[in-house]
């Protein structure tokens, strides 16, 4: 029992960072043959796992060795346009104009009502709404509809926005997130001090606290169901 | 960039690994089949004593193939073959001929397919 135990957490971490070197993508942004990468790795470690009778290594090496590939074949995809297309393919304009590509359709062995489900989960009902759908290379369905029927933005309004960048955490659980806190030019003494207007002494009890780009402090109290602590400041 | 170098260097040290394991496994069997032969010889002479060293030699062969052969090859076949020098140490302890024999050769055809497996040709990828 001992040795699958300890088997097991030698592949856990193997397998961990493998994925972890292979690089961030999310499961829905995958390329088939990534997928079938990552389902090769899992299915190696796993028979390992079960089975002591098989030495570790015929699983280790196997493993790397996909890693090693996967990570050459990423490096070529990037840097060349024509290993990207053997690769990754091209995406497909399956509408083009308001109208269905039938020939693609039938390039790409996808039938219309496959089409039709995946406008429904875009969002357009009446396929006479969209004048451009494109089946990318991970499989999923870009649309751009037509301009009568997009959602409306300020441009078309001509009104003026101001800018909105990104909110930075400044305090997560009960810790202060120094990087971010640096990032936005500020410090612990600031936050301190903020906080302290709040009749909030230690920072520990801080469940989490952000600011925005127009200087904006949000904090929430541990254990606070009141959710009331919103705060608006300058930050110097 | 970094990464890539990484994985190549990772690559040229799996491959001098794989190499070294597989020319150290083809010296180990070889030298384990030596002493098989050895034992078989003084064994079909009926020279006990001697076969009771010859033993001696085959059970190092044997433990210095153990310990190269448990992490790398599959358990059950280690298992099978350590059954097969215990049997015939005891059987040439026994002064058993015919027995002896038959097991020398069973653990001479086990070890050889051990080599056999291990080599890079068509008929072992496929």
């Amino acid at each position: 029992m001992f040795v699958v135990m300890i088997r097991t957490v030698i592949l856990y971490i193997l397998v961990f960072v493998v994925m972890r070197l292979m690089g961030k993508r999310q499961v829905g942004q995958l390329q088939p043959y990534e997928l079938a990468v990552a389902i090769m790795i899992s299915a190696l470690a796993a028979v390992s796992m079960e089975d002591i009778s098989i030495p570790l290594i015929n699983s280790i090496i196997p493993i790397v060795l996909i890693m090693s590939m996967q990570i050459i074949v990423s490096t070529f995809s990037l840097n060349s346009k024509g290993a990207r297309n053997i690769l990754c393919g091209r995406p497909s304009v399956v509408v083009e104009n308001g109208k269905i590509v039938e020939e693609e359709l039938k390039s790409l062995r996808v039938n219309l009502n496959d089409i039709l489900e995946q406008l429904r989960l875009a969002g357009y009902y009446n396929i006479s709404d969209v004048e451009f759908a494109i089946m990318e290379t991970n499989g999923q369905l870009s649309v751009i509809p037509k301009s009568q029927k997009r959602p409306l933005n300020p441009e078309d309004m001509n009104i003026n926005t101001s800018y909105e960048g990104l909110c930075h955490s400044l305090i997560v659980d009960g810790q202060i997130d120094y990087d971010s806190l640096k990032k936005v030019g500020l410090n612990e003494k600031w936050l301190g001090e903020e906080l302290r207007k709040f009749g909030i002494k230690d920072i520990e009890n801080v469940f989490f606290a952000s600011i925005d780009t127009h200087g904006k402090l949000y904090f929430q109290k541990k254990h606070d169901k009141e959710n009331k602590n919103m705060k608006e400041g300058e930050a110097s | 960039m970094k990464l890539l170098t990484g994985i190549i260097i990772l690559l040229v040290l799996m491959v001098a690994f794989s190499t070294g394991i597989y020319y150290q496994n083809i010296n180990i069997s070889n030298d384990f089949i030596k002493a098989l032969n050895n034992l078989q010889e003084v064994i079909e002479n009926e020279d006990w004593d001697q076969a009771s060293y010859r033993v001696e030699e085959l059970m190092d062969c044997w433990n210095r193939a153990d310990t190269w052969w448990t992490p790398l090859m599959d358990h059950q076949e280690i298992d099978m073959l350590n059954l097969a020098v215990i049997r015939v140490s005891k059987l040439a302890q026994m002064e058993k001929r015919e027995e002896s024999l038959i097991e020398i050769a069973t653990a001479r055809t086990m070890v050889e397919n051990i080599q056999e497996l291990q080599q890079p040709v068509l008929k072992n990828i496929f």
